[in-house]
C-alpha cells in the first residue's frame, strides 16, 4: 500500500482532526507541567500527617504518593493521560466514519474503485497513528520536563506503560467507531461513547474489575514502580480490541451509504 | 463464454430482478432493464419512487437484497476493477470543504488503481474559470457541480451514472451544466444513465426514458414515443423591450410569444437551450421556466406504457 498515493486522503484526515489533537495536547502539556511542579507541595502536605486525621476510606493508598515515581505514574498513566487520552480517542473515533456520514462525503470516495476494506484500514490506521504519536509526544515532554527538574525517570517502563494504556484508549476509539457505524452521526456516537465509558467508571466504584478505564485494570502505576507488567490485562485488551475492530470492519463492508 | 462477453460488452448496464428492501419494505421491486452502448437513459420518477436507491445500488453504495447488476458487462461487486471506467455524480453528496479544487481532483485520481493524469480535469475547470487553488467551501453551488463533473471525467469513463445532477441549480447554471455534459458525452462517447424529476433535463439529454414508480418499472419508452409537451419561459427584462428585441425569431421550437407589462411569456416545445442562451445575453430581472405538470406527463407515459405491455 503506497502511502504517497493516498497522501491527499491522509491530508484530509489530518485537516479534519488537527484541532482536536492540538487542543487536547495543549491541555495535557499544561497538566504534565503542573503535575511535576506541584509534587513538592503534595509531598509537604502528606508529610504534615494530614492523612492520619482523615478516615481510612478517604485516604486509601494516598501515602504511596510520597514516592515520586508512584505519584508521577498514578497522575499520568492512570490519571491525566488516561482521561484526556480517552477524550481524544472518542473525538477521533467520531471523525473516522461518523463525520463522513454526516457531511455526506463518503460517496465521493466509495463510488470509485477503492476497496471498502482498504479505505477503512487507511482511515483507521491513520487515526491510530495520530493517537500513538500524541501519546508519545506528550509523555516524552513529561519525561524530559521531570528530568530537567532533577527527577529520576525509569525510561524503559515509562515507554512500555504506554502499550496497555494505548490499548485502553483504542477500546474507547473503537467503541466510538462502532457506534458511529450504527448511528451514522458523529455527535451522537461521541455522546453515547462517553456515556458508556462514564457508566463503567461509575459502576467501577462497585466492581472495579469490570472497568478497563479504571486503574485497577492494568494498574500502570504499580507496573511503573514495581515492574510487574499487567500481562493478562494487556492480553485481554488486545482480544477486546480485535473483536471491536472485526465488528466495525464487517459492519462497514456491508453498510448502505 | 466469448459469445457471452461480446453480448455483455454491448450493454452499458444490465439489471435483472433487482430488489432492495429497507425494514422489509420494498423500495426497488424486481426491476429489470438493459442499457445499450451509446445510449443515454433517463430514470424518471417522482420523489420516493426509488430513483436514488437504484443509482446507489448500481454504484455499490447499497447492497441489493436480491437480483443482479452488471456494468459494462461485469458485476461491480465481484469485479470492482470495472469501476475504473465508471463515474458517479450526484447533486446530493458533498466534497471536502477544506481541500482546494486541485486537491479534490487529485484525491479523486488517487482512488483509482490505474495511473491517472489529472491534467484533463484541470483543463476542464480552467475553461470554466474555476481557480484550482480555491478551497471547495468558497465555491458556488454551480461551480461545485462543475468540479464534481471534472472529477467524474478524470478517469476517462465509459459510463457516468448521475443522480439528479442539477438539483438546486438555477436555470442558467443548470443549462450551462447540461450543455457541458452533453458536449463531453458526445465528444468522448460516454454512456449516461441519470435520474431526474425534471422534464426539460430529460428531453435535452435522454434517448430513452424508464419510468419508475414505487420501485417498479412502469414504462420504458424511446424519446420519439413521448407526447409533445409545451413549456413556458417567463422572462422580465430590466428595460422595456419589444418581442423583436429578444432575437428569438430564428428559433424554430417557439410556438408563441406574448407580452404583458414588459413580461414575456414564451411558449415552446423544443430548442430550450438556444432560447435560454439568447435570453441570458439580455439583462433581466427574472427568468423562470414553468415546467409542465409531471403528474400529467406521468399519466400519459403510464398509459402509453400499459398499452405497450398489453400489446
Amino acid at each position: 500500500m503506497s502511502l504517497n498515493k493516498y497522501k491527499l486522503l491522509l491530508k484530509k484526515e489530518w485537516a479534519n482532526n488537527r484541532w482536536k489533537v492540538l487542543i487536547v495536547s495543549v491541555f495535557l502539556l499544561v497538566t504534565s507541567t503542573i503535575l511535576v511542579l506541584q509534587y513538592p507541595m503534595v509531598q509537604r502536605t502528606l508529610e504534615l500527617g494530614i492523612l492520619d486525621e482523615l478516615p481510612g476510606w478517604m485516604t486509601g493508598g494516598m501515602e504511596r504518593q510520597l514516592n515520586f515515581h508512584y505519584y508521577l505514574a498514578d497522575g499520568w498513566f492512570d490519571g491525566s493521560l488516561a482521561q484526556y487520552g480517552t477524550l481524544l480517542a472518542v473525538l477521533l473515533g467520531m471523525g473516522v466514519i461518523g463525520s463522513e456520514f454526516q457531511d455526506g462525503t463518503l460517496p465521493f470516495l466509495l463510488a470509485r474503485p477503492i476497496d471498502r476494506v482498504r479505505l477503512f484500514k487507511i482511515k483507521l490506521g491513520f487515526q491510530i497513528f495520530i493517537m500513538v504519536l500524541f501519546m508519545i509526544i506528550v509523555t516524552a515532554y513529561l519525561g524530559l520536563f521531570a528530568s530537567f527538574q532533577g527527577r529520576e525517570i525509569y525510561l524503559f517502563r515509562f515507554i512500555i506503560a504506554l502499550i496497555p494504556l494505548g490499548l485502553k484508549l483504542l477500546v474507547a476509539f473503537l467503541i466510538t467507531v462502532n457506534l458511529s457505524l450504527f448511528l451514522k452521526d458523529q455527535i451522537k456516537s461521541g455522546i453515547f461513547s462517553l456515556a458508556i465509558i462514564l457508566a463503567f467508571w461509575v459502576i467501577a466504584n462497585l466492581t472495579p474489575l469490570y472497568n478497563i478505564f479504571y486503574y485497577y485494570w492494568g494498574n500502570l502505576a504499580e507496573y511503573y514502580v514495581y515492574g510487574s507488567f499487567p500481562t493478562v490485562d494487556t492480553a485481554l485488551l488486545i482480544i477486546l480490541n480485535i473483536g471491536l475492530y472485526g465488528l466495525a470492519l464487517s459492519r462497514f463492508k456491508k453498510i448502505d451509504i | 463464454m466469448i459469445t457471452m462477453n461480446i453480448i455483455n460488452q454491448k450493454q452499458a448496464v444490465m439489471i435483472e430482478n433487482l430488489t432492495k428492501e429497507f425494514d422489509q419494505q420494498k423500495v426497488i421491486d424486481r426491476l429489470s432493464f438493459t442499457q445499450n452502448q451509446n445510449e443515454t437513459v433517463a430514470i424518471l420518477g417522482k420523489n420516493g419512487s426509488g430513483k436514488t436507491t437504484l443509482i446507489k445500488l448500481l454504484i455499490g453504495l447499497y447492497q441489493p437484497t436480491s437480483g443482479r447488476v452488471e456494468l459494462l458487462g461485469q458485476d461491480p461487486v465481484a469485479h470492482p476493477a470495472v469501476k475504473e471506467k465508471i463515474s458517479y455524480l450526484s447533486g446530493d453528496y458533498s466534497l471536502y470543504p477544506n481541500l482546494t479544487v486541485r486537491e479534490t481532483i487529485e484525491l479523486a485520481a488517487s482512488l483509482y488503481n490505474t495511473e491517472i493524469d489529472p491534467d484533463k480535469a484541470f483543463n476542464i475547470l480552467r475553461k470554466e474559470d474555476i481557480e484550482l487553488d480555491k478551497e471547495i467551501k468558497l465555491l458556488s453551488r454551480g461551480q461545485l457541480q462543475l468540479v464534481k463533473l471534472a472529477a467524474a471525467l478524470v478517469n476517462d469513463p465509459d459510463l457516468i451514472i448521475l443522480d439528479e445532477p442539477t438539483s438546486g441549480l438555477d436555470i442558467l447554471v443548470r443549462q450551462r451544466f447540461l450543455a457541458r455534459l452533453c458536449w463531453y458525452k458526445d465528444e468522448e462517447n460516454i454512456n449516461l444513465l441519470f435520474t431526474s424529476h425534471n422534464f426539460s433535463e430529460i428531453s435535452q439529454l435522454a434517448d430513452r426514458i424508464i419510468l419508475l414508480d414505487q420501485g417498479k418499472k412502469l414504462a420504458d419508452l424511446k424519446m420519439e414515443e413521448l407526447p409533445d409537451v409545451n413549456k413556458e419561459i417567463i422572462f422580465i427584462p430590466q428595460k422595456e423591450l419589444e418581442v423583436s428585441d429578444l432575437g428569438l425569431d430564428k428559433i424554430h421550437g417557439i410556438n408563441q410569444i406574448t407580452l404583458e407589462d414588459n413580461k414575456f411569456i414564451i411558449n415552446y416545445s423544443k430548442d430550450e437551450a438556444n432560447i435560454l442562451y439568447r435570453l441570458s445575453e439580455i439583462p433581466y430581472l427574472s427568468l423562470k421556466i414553468k415546467e409542465p405538470d409531471l403528474a400529467d406527463i406521468f399519466q400519459e407515459l403510464i398509459e402509453g406504457g400499459r398499452q405497450d405491455e398489453s400489446e
